[in-house]
């Protein structure tokens, strides 16, 4: 049996389903977040990045010739009753 | 909306240190925080801070922390707690969410310093409760005083590592080891001894195979290196432990950076993605300047310099002192501290782990 | 630099040139596809997952999006791929009551042309989708509305032509197309690609590269009107399944059709924003949308971001709660007269299929079914195509 555990906690993406998107032709962390969605959750690859890189530099792919995923607002969760200026119990 | 002249973001010791600078020479600057204290990573810290004298060395890290917050407010440099950055955008203007409410201000140059995030080690079974970041070990010991558990192995023997083993020990905590994948220890001599005197065994050359448990970790197994850290097989031991604390490094926090579109590049040992500066720590975008761990990981010393340089390098260009030979030697003057404390930590100043 | 060659070489990994590799690759040719970055690198990264057919003007894009539904029915067995397929329906929901005549109008001609949509009766809207604002006040529904993955899509599409004996380049960048004089009077060499990488000869080139078309049509001196319409979208943490369906606000449609009907006097309607929802398999909510002329900037902007917040709160007062995490946007690839562009051109051999718009994931297979009909038998009779070839934006007059 191959090794396999949780790469991306937030949307649960296992190692193999990295390696697999890989083999597909996934290169940077913006692709593999593409092809398998971990990047995508709650944190946006704050935790799960340093992970992928290292997956990615075991097959070749060094991070020194791609540019870092993209960053949007807003670069914390916010709830939306924070963003449309209501008061509400915190 | 409002508008200033100058906005840094993150009141740790290189924002801190930054608005200082700035307001030395009249500027106003806002600093703002998304945590409800000031300090960022300086007030977990009860031991004392390695560095040169003139950077506070000798000092605990908190006591810097107050004595940084003192001359802010005697500057007269506006803090603004719980006010999380969200966003930048090409224009300059800062979208916060200020104490649960949006809003937008506007400001002539932006100094980042958001420090840095723990990095996590992937293994099978490192989302068990029980596996946690150093960080947020010491957070639980030093301030909210609660033991993170009772039999604890701890992953890196950078600074990170040692120091918080020191702390978890002072706290009571039975630390069964250290381990760390490199072959010699990563972080400094004086941290070293200390641990080893306490008895703790520093266990070069290993990393964890996995962590094993049902519900919460009950047992850490550890396998053997090679020089390219490979595994090299049935070289497996384990311990039983309820924690297992990692003191892997740290990634800088480049999200506000890479929305404004500043250039990053790969530095493996400075921590991984980090935005482009010149002497004046500005980015590739003109009104944009970077400080602290952001901008590399090395140390709180380093940080406070580089906070200082991106602060007197916007009163220059804000025009609250002329750019002139004067001047220019300030920023000299920062910048040979700078390679001092980089140079005097034989390491180019950076923690390792 | 590589030389090769091949059967047919589709440039443009979106929704629509991967759907034309797999249809192509289903007729017995063994093409390859070209993509300068990777899958879903352009508007088909950068959208919501709506097949979405009460949208469409009737005519000949209602014709195409009912006969893309009834491929969508049965392509996850026949890629045998999860593209994340499911029949969710879609509701337009209106707040202001004179949109009511306007859509009810639309839907009247939609049913004649067989779409199953009707208007819900005022007491079944919030029946229909629990948790909906009581400003909504009359709603269009129809259950053939569906969710697709976009980026499964694409791999499905892929994997299946790969199996079939098509090839992918990706991270290859076509830089030049040109007529290959030197064919030794062999049909085959007729035109020649250059990527960064690879130097390719082929008899057949299709462009699908959204709104990259205008670029590649320089290459070979043709005027491909293919412009950016910028659509944002904020996406919020995973939450229960609360959104029943694919939801879109009147105003969004009665800009469209109807675009002096919707006021332009405050910031919202400015900025063309108006409500789309869906909430993706994941629990994920994909909150949109707007249609903005700002060029190929792909950036957010505070302002669009907070107007579709404010949007998404006013119609489901229940999502104050809920935490947006993300806000992306996309480029949509669209052409003056808001049709795509599926057809030859002046360069034999040379297809465009491009111009998508808003609706190029519902539209996907039958635009892969279209192309491939119109370069293997020369023609297409699965709809008029004529109404959508290049020609149209130059024979005025
Ligand atoms: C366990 C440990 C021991 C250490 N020991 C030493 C030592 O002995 N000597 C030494 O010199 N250094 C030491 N360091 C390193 C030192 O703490 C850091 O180098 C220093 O704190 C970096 O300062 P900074 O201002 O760049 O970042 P930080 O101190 O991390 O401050 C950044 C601040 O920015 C805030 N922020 C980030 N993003 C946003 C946003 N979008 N909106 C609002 N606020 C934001 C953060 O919440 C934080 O408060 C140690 C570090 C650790 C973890
Ligand atoms: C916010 C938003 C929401 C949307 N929601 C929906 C929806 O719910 N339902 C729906 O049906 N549609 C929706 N759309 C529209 C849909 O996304 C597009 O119509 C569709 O993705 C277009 O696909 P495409 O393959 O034609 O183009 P693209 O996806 O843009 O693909 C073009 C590809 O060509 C590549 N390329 C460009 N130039 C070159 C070159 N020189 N060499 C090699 N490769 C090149 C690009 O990298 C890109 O990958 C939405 C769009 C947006 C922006």
């Amino acid at each position: 049996m191959k090794e396999d555990y949780v790469v991306c906690r937030c949307e649960e993406i296992t190692l193999q389903e990295i390696k697999s998107a890989i083999k597909q032709g996934a290169i940077t962390l913006d692709e593999i977040k593409k092809y398998t969605r971990a990047g995508m959750g709650l944190c946006q690859g704050r935790i799960c990045s340093t992970i992928i890189i290292e997956i990615l530099k075991e097959h070749g792919y060094l991070p020194q010739y791609s540019a870092p995923p993209h960053s949007r607002i807003p670069v914390r969760p916010v709830k939306i009753w924070e963003y449309i200026g209501e008061d509400q119990d915190v | 909306m409002r508008k200033v002249n100058l906005v840094v973001v993150g009141a740790g010791p290189a924002g801190l240190s930054a608005s200082i600078e700035a307001a030395k020479h009249g500027v106003k600057a806002l600093v703002l925080d998304e945590n409800h204290k000031p300090g960022g990573q300086l007030f977990k810290q009860i031991h004392k801070f390695f560095g040169s004298e003139q950077q506070m060395a000798g000092t605990r890290g908190y006591e810097i922390g107050t004595k940084l917050l003192n001359l802010a407010k005697e500057y007269g440099v506006e803090i603004k707690l719980n006010n999380r950055v969200i966003g930048i955008d090409d224009h300059n203007t800062l979208a916060i969410i200020d104490n649960h409410k949006y809003s937008e201000i506007r400001a002539k140059k932006i100094i980042l310093c958001c420090g840095a995030t723990e990095k996590p080690l992937a293994f099978p079974g490192w989302t068990l409760p029980g596996v946690m970041g150093a960080g947020a070990a010491q957070t639980l010991v030093n301030i909210h005083r609660v033991v993170p558990g009772e039999k604890i192995i701890m992953v890196g023997s950078g600074n990170v590592g040692l120091i918080v083993t020191y702390h978890l020990l002072q706290a009571g905590v039975k630390v069964k080891a250290i381990i760390d994948a490199s072959h010699k220890i990563t972080g400094y001599g004086v941290h070293a001894a200390k641990i080893k005197r306490a008895g703790i065994p520093i266990i070069l050359r290993y990393t964890v195979n996995r962590a094993m448990g049902t519900n919460q970790v009950e047992k850490v197994e550890l396998i053997q290196v090679d020089k390219s850290f490979n595994k090299i097989p049935c070289t497996q031991i384990s311990f039983d432990v309820d924690t297992i604390c990692l003191a892997v490094g740290l990634s800088p926090s480049t999200e506000l950076a890479r929305m404004i579109g500043c250039k990053l590049y790969y530095h493996p040992k400075l921590g991984g993605y980090i935005p482009m500066v010149n002497q004046y720590m500005q980015t590739t975008i003109e009104d944009i300047y970077a400080a602290g761990d952001m901008t590399g990981i090395e140390e709180a010393s380093i940080a406070m310099e580089e906070g200082r340089l991106a602060g007197l390098a916007c009163a220059i260009s804000l025009g609250y002192i002329s750019d002139n030979a004067q001047s220019q030697k300030a920023l000299e003057n920062i910048r040979s501290n700078l390679s001092q404390l980089r140079m005097g930590n034989g390491k180019g100043g950076i923690i390792n782990g | 630099m590589y030389k090769r060659f091949a059967d047919a070489i589709i440039i443009g990994g979106g929704v629509t040139g991967t759907a034309i590799t797999y249809y192509l690759s289903k007729t017995g040719i063994q093409p390859i596809l070209i993509e300068e970055s990777n899958l879903n690198a352009g508007a088909s990264g950068a959208c919501d997952e709506g097949i979405v057919l009460q949208s469409k003007h009737t005519g000949i894009m209602l014709d195409m999006v009912l006969k893309s539904a009834k491929l969508y029915k049965t392509l996850e067995d026949e890629l045998n791929y999860p593209i994340g397929y499911r029949n969710v329906g879609g509701m337009i929901i209106i707040n202001e009551e004179k949109y009511i005549p306007v859509i009810e109008t639309f839907i009247k001609k939609q049913q004649q042309q067989g779409l199953n949509i009707h208007m819900l009766h005022p007491s079944d809207i919030h029946k229909q989708q629990p948790g909906l604002s009581k400003k909504v006040v009359a709603s269009a529904f129809s259950k053939d509305d569906c969710n697709v993955y976009p980026f499964k899509l694409t791999l499905g599409y892929v994997e299946a032509a790969k199996r079939l004996g098509a090839k992918v380049l990706l991270h290859n960048r076509v830089n030049n197309i040109t007529i290959n004089k030197n064919t030794l009077g062999d049909k085959r060499r007729e035109l020649r690609i250059t990527t960064n990488e690879h130097e390719i000869l082929t008899p057949i080139v299709v462009d699908a590269t959204g709104c990259g078309s205008r670029q590649i049509g320089k290459m070979l001196g043709l005027e491909i009107p293919v412009f950016p319409s910028r659509g944002q979208i904020v996406i919020t943490e995973q939450i229960p399944p609360l959104i029943k369906h694919q939801i879109m606000d009147a105003k969004f449609i009665v800009a469209k059709h109807k675009p002096q009907l919707v006021e332009k006097n405050n910031a919202l309607s400015n900025l063309n924003v108006g409500l789309t929802i869906g909430q993706a398999e994941t629990g994920n909510t994909l909150i949109g949308g707007c249609r903005e002329q700002v060029g190929y900037n792909t950036s957010t902007s505070f302002s669009t971001i907070r107007e579709i917040v404010k949007n998404a709160a006013d119609f489901f007062p229940f999502m104050k709660d809920v935490s947006i995490i993300r806000s992306f946007a996309g480029l949509r690839p669209t052409t003056p007269d808001n049709l795509p562009i599926l057809s030859q051109t002046p360069i034999p051999r040379f297809y465009i299929a491009s111009g998508l718009g808003g609706d190029g994931l519902s539209l996907s297979p039958i635009v892969g079914k279209i192309m491939a009909d119109l370069i293997m038998k020369g023609n297409c009779n699965i709809v008029d195509i004529s109404q959508l070839s290049l020609d149209r934006f130059f024979n005025i007059g």
